[in-house]
């Protein structure tokens, strides 16, 4: 199925909030769905994957050094744990101790996104390492570099992610086999829109439909005002 | 501390900004009048200065005028056309309301010149509204009823040679009536990205109007063609002052309203404009003889239009006469010299006066009026009214300060007492009904737990009695690790922080919230005048009334027509 972004990002937000999320990460989840399917990820399968096995659980967090990891008894819900994430390494980045965060998570491709995200709001460089390897390097406007396929990164389940501030000291590469993909992947989305898998957009949006009030006769009349025949 | 961000980082302005507390009230912002920065007179200079050209249209309609047009308008380095589809509609299928399943005509805005495939496939889609998919070579997608009585007296008096009755025309003023204008992505339409970066389009709305501005050409030359159809040699055109005051109705309900709240930056920027644009005029020293003539000439004007603003609405119609009232009272004093406009600081004593003197109204119309008089102060701030970030987030922020943020732009939400139902009486929701948006009693229906998120006092209390249990030192990072479900709050007090234009000060799920307060306040934006409130949940309007018309574009005066009446017949 055809979509634009803007309703990737409203369904994905409808979603998370039928399927329990409050409302900021609900949010987050939506901003995160749109910046897939801009970047040419397979956003309908990950977005249903993430909805659909949500932990609710808090993790707790434990301090070593320079690391804060971010630990549940089992894989975390990435739509939970990355904003927070994303938002401890960028608090870091004006104390005296930048640090990074570090949480297995269930869905790893999300943590791209909104790292990307994060780092466009802020303007600050973010690293992503993936099951230990370095995946990406977001740079604040500009596309980030991915070090790894989109399929591949997109396949990965289950994966301690990492998130830390840019070493400006220690420069990461500056190339990446999808650099310059992810800005024309982009110009064509807004072009062309983007493809979903009809069985997992059917799985997200059955989820938006959570968010909706069924009809009764009561809310057709008196809900939106207008009981006026038209023909004047 | 935040400074707030707006358009005015180096004041032009000695006089201050009206404070959000006092601007950013329902009662204020249903009081709203439209002005020069409003979306449509902007959108009708830039077709004046650049000289956008208009095709003439390409009607392929039956002698009922049923079919479809095109309509091609040339700016400086692209095209667009508006494709209109018009089909018979039974009466009793006639509805404004969103669960509509058929209308009079339905309408695409295209990106370029449009194949013959692409009006075929249009042809199938438009008339089904939402109900099809649609490619982003479709910018904005709309549909439109007649004014059934009106539109057949127009038709039966062209074609019998005589104008229409001008009482009539008066009282209605448009032929047809938009019921929705969608844009940005919805049903697979463009998403505002593609667009946003282009100078035509790159207004907030800039496509939505330029669509309406083109239906309103199709509305008068579908009267015009069936009715020659009709009369044969009988017929004769409609007069062009007739023309340039028939607008396009639209029909607003419950829909646009959550917008005002869930897009805090731009309101704030559109609020911030017009709050910027009347403290410039305000702050001017001295005013010249010509400009003192034309504010008593637009007080002329409004005074006309306020005497063809006639609605059923029992509150609205109150509103109107006491502004009518007010308006002949302050004439009267400046007639008395109780103002002289000829000393210095004229429009800030004549604010004042409003302010202190006179209703919400008549404060409004004078915010409108004195914006108008200084086209080179004010017209830069149009460029301002877009944005393309929603909120801002500070994850490094201390509590201490996001706390001390709450207290500054939320004491109207921590002072509720939200244990009283009538604090928390509505809900606004969509309903599974072709996904119509409504309001419910939190208390008598049920659906309450899928509300849409307009609970933001509640939301700020929650907010509140958090934060006092932690740590003021410690960062909204940290707080939010273990409070997500304040994500949301925190952001938007953020934001509200920098943006405090942002922010409705009123609770939207009370029991006296008025939902046409917020309409009519984004209306104001659109330029749409002759609010005419059928419920306390929705309103008619009128669009583009007495603008020029295409062919009009290149004359010196086609951009003054702010305040329009019915002309009186050349003499």
């Amino acid at each position: 199925m055809r979509l634009s972004l803007s309703e990737v990002e409203v369904t994905t937000r409808k979603a998370a909030l039928g399927a329990g999320f409050p409302l900021g990460l609900a949010e987050e989840a939506g901003a995160c769905a749109a910046w897939l399917a801009a970047a040419g990820f397979p956003f309908a399968e990950l977005m249903a994957a993430a909805l659909l096995t949500d932990t609710p659980e808090r993790p707790h967090v434990i301090r070593k050094g320079d690391v804060l990891e971010l630990a549940g008894e089992c894989v975390c819900s990435a739509l939970r744990i990355l904003p927070s994430a994303c938002d401890l390494v960028l608090a870091s980045a004006s104390a005296r101790w930048p640090i990074a965060v570090v949480a297995c998570v269930d869905i790893p491709a999300l943590a791209i996104a909104q790292a990307a995200l994060a780092s466009a709001s802020s303007a600050v460089p973010l690293v992503v390492e993936i099951g230990g390897v370095l995946s990406a390097v977001t740079r604040g406007e500009n596309s980030p570099l991915l070090f790894g396929t989109i399929a591949e990164i997109a396949a990965l389940r289950s994966k301690p992610v990492s998130i830390r501030l840019m070493d400006e000291s220690n420069p990461q590469p500056q190339h990446g086999p999808d650099a310059f993909g992810l800005e024309g992947a982009r110009v064509l989305a807004l072009e062309q829109g983007v493809v979903a898998d009809d069985h997992d957009w059917e799985r997200v949006s059955r989820l938006a439909a959570r968010t909706l009030v069924p009809a009764t006769i009561q809310s057709r009349e008196h809900g939106a005002g207008a009981g006026l025949i038209d023909s004047d | 501390m935040m400074a707030p961000a707006g358009p005015e980082p180096n004041p032009t302005h000695r006089i201050p900004l009206r404070p959000a507390e006092q601007v950013m009230r329902l009662d204020r912002m249903g009081s709203f009048f439209p002005s020069r920065l409003s979306f449509m007179p902007t959108l009708i200079r830039q077709m004046c200065s650049e000289k956008w050209r208009f095709a003439p249209p390409r009607l392929e309609l039956g002698p009922e005028g049923y079919g479809h047009a095109v309509y091609q308008v040339a700016c400086t380095t692209r095209r667009y056309s508006l494709l209109a589809f018009s089909q018979p509609l039974e009466p009793e299928r006639r509805t404004d309301r969103v669960i509509a399943e058929a209308w009079d005509a339905s309408f695409v805005l295209f990106d370029g010149v449009p194949s013959h495939d692409d009006v075929a496939r249009l042809a199938l889609a438009a008339p089904r509204q939402e109900a099809a998919r649609y490619r982003p070579t479709e910018l904005v997608l709309s549909r439109a009823n007649k004014s059934v009585r009106f539109f057949d007296h127009m038709v039966d008096r062209l074609a019998a040679g005589r104008q229409p009755d001008p009482e009539l025309l008066r009282s209605v003023g448009y032929l047809m009536r938009t019921t929705a204008v969608y844009g940005n992505g919805k049903f697979g339409i463009a998403d505002r990205g593609r667009i946003a970066e282009r100078p035509e389009l790159s207004g907030p709305f800039r496509a939505e109007m330029l669509t309406i501005y083109l239906i309103r050409c199709f509305t008068q030359d579908l009267v015009e063609h069936v009715a020659r159809h009709r009369g044969g040699a009988n017929f004769v055109p409609l007069e062009r002052r007739f023309k340039r005051f028939l607008g396009i109705g639209n029909a607003t309900g419950l829909g646009m309203a959550p917008f005002l709240a869930s897009h805090p930056i731009l309101i704030h920027n559109w609020i911030c404009a017009r709050e910027t644009a009347l403290a410039r005029v305000r702050s001017v020293v001295a005013a010249e003889t010509s400009r003192i003539e034309r504010f008593y000439s637009l007080l002329d004007r409004a005074a006309r239009h306020l005497a063809e603003w006639v609605v059923t609405d029992v509150r609205q119609s109150r509103r109107i006469v006491e502004l009518r009232e007010d308006l002949m009272t302050l004439r009267r004093w400046l007639s008395a010299g109780e103002v002289d406009l000829a000393g210095p600081g004229p429009w800030d004593q004549v604010y004042r006066l409003a302010e202190q003197r006179f209703g919400l109204e008549m404060q409004e119309l004078m915010v409108s009026l004195v914006v108008e008089l200084y086209p080179e102060l004010v017209d830069d701030l149009t460029e301002t009214m877009s944005s393309t970030a929603e909120t801002r987030f500070e994850p490094a922020m201390r509590i201490a300060e996001l706390t001390r943020l709450l207290r500054r732009h939320y004491a109207w939400a921590l002072k509720l007492d939200l244990s009283d139902r009538e604090q928390r009486r509505l809900f606004w929701y969509v309903s599974e009904e072709k996904l119509e948006p409504r309001l419910g009693d939190r208390f008598a229906e049920p659906g309450a737990e899928r509300e849409m998120p307009l609970a933001i006092a509640v939301a700020v209390q929650a907010l509140d009695r958090a934060l006092a249990e932690v740590n003021e030192g410690e960062r909204v990072a940290e707080f939010l690790l273990r409070f997500p479900e304040h994500r949301s709050i925190v952001r938007r007090v953020q934001t509200i922080g920098r943006h405090p234009y942002g922010e409705i000060y009123d609770n939207l799920i009370a029991a006296d919230c008025l939902p046409i307060d917020l309409l009519r306040c984004k209306l104001s934006f659109f330029g749409a005048s002759k609010f005419d409130p059928k419920s306390d949940r929705w309103t008619r309007i009128t669009l583009y009334q007495g603008a020029p018309l295409p062919d009009e574009l290149d004359r010196p005066v086609a951009a003054d027509w702010c305040y329009p009446s019915l002309e009186p017949s050349a003499s």
